[in-house]
C-alpha cells in the first residue's frame, strides 16, 4: 500500500467511525439500563371487602398439553394472556393462544396468534415449534409479545422474537427475529413478565441455556415506532446455576432479580442490583424450597413481597403464596393456591392492575390455564403455618 | 428499496458465496484447464448465477438461501470478505492479480489472529465462563470502536490491508445490514473463529516445516564434504 493510499484509507477510517459514533449516540440510541428509571409501585386506597376468585382461561380442553401462561393488563382496561398448547410439550403442532377479558365477561375463546408455520412465513427461515412467551403493553398502549422459536435441537437451541400490536391483540405485525447472543444466536428463552415499564426501557427477563445456565434481562425500547425495535442485553449473574429470573423494583431504584434453581440444591435464589440497575450481585439463597420449577413475586406498595412457588424441593404438586417484610430476606407462607398429591402446578405468572388486584396465572395439570384474582385485604387474611409444607 | 429488503437481500450474500465457493471446489477443478462449457465468460459465471437461482428457489414457502440463515443469521463481514476473496482468486485463477494472493502472508496473519482472538475473548465469557459479558460491549460500543479505530489505523500505518476489512464490517455497521445491532457480530462469528483457528495452525505448521528445511539444508552445508 502506498502512502498515499493509507492516508486516503485513514481518512475514509475517520469518516466511518464518525458516522459509527453518531448511530450510536445521537441517532439511534439502545435502550439500556442507564435509561432505566424504577416506578415502584403506586398505592391504592381501597375499601373492597376480602375478594378471591379463581376461573379457567380455557374451560373448554383447547389442545392435550397448556403451559407457560401469561398475563398483562391491557391499556385500556381489562387483561389479556397468552399461552402456549400442543398435544406435547416441544411439539410441531405447538401454537401460541391468546385471550381477553374486559370487565365482568368471561374470558374470550382462545385464538392462535403465533405457531411454526406463520413464524415460519414471518421470519422466512425454518421454524421447527415456538414455545414460552411474554406479553406486556408498553407507555404508548402497545402490546408486545416475545416468544421462544426453535430451529435445531431443543430448547438450548432456541432464540426470541418479538410481535407488536396496536389495537390490544386484534392485529399483530410480523414477528422480528432478536439477536441476543453470538454464539450462533442459541439458547435464549423467555418465561417471566418485563418490570418496570419506562418510556425509555422495558426489561424483560430472560435467561440462556445452551453451555451454561445463567439469567440475563433483555431491554427494549418502548419509544418510537412498531417497526423498529431497539433491544440491548444485560447479564444479570453467570455460572450454571439459575433461570427464569422474576425481577421486582422496590424503592431506591432497587431490583432484584428472584431466580429458579437448576443444581441438587433446590432452594430458590436472589439477586440484589446496584442503584442504576448496571450491576448485579452474586446471587444468594433463600430458605425456599424450589423444586426446579419457576416463579413469580410482585412488590406491594406497603413496601412487601408477595411472591408465587411451587413450595417443594422435587415436585410441583402444589402452588403456595409467601410474603416478605424486609425485602427477600426472610418469608413467611399465607396462603395455599393448589394443593393435590402427583399433579401438577406450574409456571405461575404474576401482577398487580391498576385497582390493586393480584392476578395470578399458571398451568393447571397442564390441562388448563387457572387465573386467580385477589385482593389485598383477602391477603391480609391468610396465614399457612409453616407445617403445613 | 426498504432497509428490511436490504437486510434480507445481504442475508442471502454470505450463503450465494459461501455455496459457490464450495461448489466451485466440485466443478472447478482446475480453472486454467477444461470446464464445462466452455466459452471464457460462461465459465466463470454460469457458477454464481446457477448457486444464486438455486439459493432462491423456494422450498415449503422459504428460499434454500434463507434455511442457511436459519442456523445463522449474521456471518461477519471479515468471514464474509475471506470467502468472496477465495471465491474471486478461484474464479480468476490469480490471472488479475499478477499471479499474486489478494492477501500476503502477513495480512493473512492478521486476518486469522483477529478472528482467534476476537472468538476467544468472545465465546467463552458469552456463553457463561464468567460474570462478565463482553457481548453488552457490543449494544453502545463507544469503547469497542475507539478499539477498533487504533487498531486499523495501526494496520494502515503498517500497509495491512486487513485495515480494510475492518472498515467493511464498520460500513455494514453503519448501515445495520445484518439483523443484529451488535458490533460484534459484525467483526466475529463462530465459523470465522474456526477457520481462523484452522488456517492459523496451517500456516504455524507451515512455517514450522519452512524452518525446519531450512534448518536442515543449513545443517546440510555444514557437513563437510568426504
Amino acid at each position: 500500500m502506498s502512502w498515499p493510499a493509507r492516508f486516503f484509507c485513514m481518512g475514509v477510517a475517520l469518516v466511518l467511525w464518525g458516522w459509527a459514533f453518531w448511530q450510536g449516540n445521537c441517532a439511534h440510541p439502545l435502550p439500556g439500563p442507564k435509561a432505566f428509571r424504577a416506578t415502584p409501585p403506586v398505592a391504592v386506597q381501597s375499601n373492597e371487602p376480602a375478594f378471591f376468585q379463581r376461573a379457567f382461561i380455557d374451560p373448554q380442553e383447547t389442545a392435550a398439553f397448556v403451559h407457560a401462561s401469561t398475563i398483562c393488563e391491557l391499556p385500556g382496561g381489562g387483561f389479556c394472556a397468552a399461552w402456549y398448547g400442543g398435544t406435547r410439550e416441544g411439539a410441531g403442532d405447538v401454537a401460541i393462544s391468546f385471550s381477553k377479558k374486559i370487565g365482568e365477561e368471561p374470558w374470550t375463546t382462545p385464538r392462535s396468534i403465533v405457531n411454526r408455520e406463520t413464524a415460519r412465513a414471518e421470519l422466512s427461515r425454518y421454524v421447527r415449534k415456538v414455545g414460552n412467551s411474554v406479553i406486556f403493553a408498553d407507555s404508548h398502549k402497545r402490546l408486545w409479545l416475545v416468544y421462544v422459536s426453535i430451529a435445531l435441537g431443543g430448547w438450548s437451541g432456541s432464540s426470541l422474537n418479538v410481535k407488536i400490536s396496536e389495537d390490544e391483540g386484534a392485529t399483530w405485525t410480523a414477528s422480528r427475529h432478536l439477536t441476543l447472543s453470538p454464539f450462533l444466536n442459541q439458547s435464549e428463552l423467555v418465561r417471566c413478565k418485563p418490570f418496570s415499564i419506562t418510556e425509555e426501557a422495558i426489561g424483560v427477563p430472560i435467561y440462556q441455556e445452551f453451555v451454561r445456565r445463567f439469567p440475563e434481562i433483555v431491554w427494549f425500547s418502548g419509544s418510537g415506532d412498531a417497526a423498529r425495535v431497539c433491544w440491548s442485553k444485560q447479564r444479570i449473574a453467570g455460572g450454571n446455576s439459575y433461570i427464569q429470573p422474576t425481577v421486582v423494583c422496590s424503592e431506591g431504584n432497587q431490583l432484584q432479580a428472584f431466580l429458579r434453581d437448576c443444581t441438587m440444591t433446590h432452594t430458590l435464589a436472589v439477586s440484589d442490583s446496584s442503584g442504576d440497575a448496571n450491576s448485579w450481585q452474586k446471587p444468594r439463597r433463600l430458605a425456599l424450597p424450589n423444586p426446579g420449577s419457576g416463579l413469580d413475586a410482585v412488590s406491594l406498595a406497603d413496601g412487601r413481597l408477595l411472591m408465587v412457588f411451587n413450595d417443594s424441593s422435587k415436585r410441583r404438586e402444589n402452588l403456595r403464596l409467601a410474603v416478605s417484610r424486609d425485602k427477600g430476606q426472610t418469608w413467611q407462607r399465607v396462603a395455599t393456591l393448589e394443593a393435590e398429591a402427583g399433579e401438577d402446578f406450574s409456571y405461575p405468572c404474576m401482577i398487580q392492575d391498576r385497582a390493586g388486584r393480584i392476578h395470578i396465572v399458571y398451568s393447571w395439570k397442564h390441562k388448563h390455564i387457572q387465573h386467580v384474582v385477589f385482593n389485598l385485604a383477602w391477603l391480609d387474611r391468610q396465614t399457612v403455618p409453616d407445617s403445613k409444607r | 428499496m426498504s432497509h428490511e429488503n436490504l437486510v434480507y437481500a445481504f442475508s442471502l450474500v454470505f450463503p450465494w458465496l459461501g455455496c459457490t465457493w464450495l461448489l466451485s471446489l466440485v466443478f472447478w477443478v482446475r480453472p486454467e484447464g477444461f470446464c464445462f462449457p466452455p466459452s471464457f465468460l460462461i465459465r466463470r459465471l454460469w457458477l454464481p448465477l446457477a448457486t444464486l437461482a438455486l439459493l432462491l428457489l423456494p422450498y415449503r414457502g422459504i428460499a434454500l438461501g434463507r434455511w442457511i440463515v436459519g442456523c445463522n443469521a449474521n456471518f461477519s463481514l471479515p468471514l464474509t470478505v475471506w470467502v468472496g476473496m477465495c471465491l474471486l482468486e478461484r474464479w480468476t485463477g490469480r490471472r488479475m492479480l499478477q499471479g499474486r494472493r489478494m492477501l500476503q502472508k502477513g495480512e493473512r496473519v492478521v486476518c486469522c489472529g483477529f478472528g482467534v482472538l476476537t472468538g476467544l475473548l468472545l465465546y467463552p465469557m458469552t456463553l457463561g465462563l464468567t460474570a462478565l459479558d463482553p457481548y453488552a460491549l457490543g449494544w453502545q460500543p463507544t469503547g469497542m470502536l475507539v478499539a477498533m479505530l487504533v487498531v486499523t489505523c495501526t494496520l494502515l500505518a503498517t500497509g495491512n490491508r486487513f485495515a480494510l476489512w475492518i472498515m467493511l464490517a464498520i460500513l455494514a455497521y453503519n448501515l445495520r445490514l445484518l439483523e443484529s445491532p451488535n458490533l460484534w457480530d459484525y467483526l466475529v462469528d463462530p465459523f470465522y473463529f474456526i477457520a481462523s483457528l484452522v488456517t492459523g495452525i496451517q500456516l504455524g505448521l507451515k512455517r514450522l516445516r519452512g524452518r525446519g528445511i531450512a534448518e536442515a539444508s543449513a545443517n546440510f552445508r555444514e557437513i563437510p564434504f568426504r
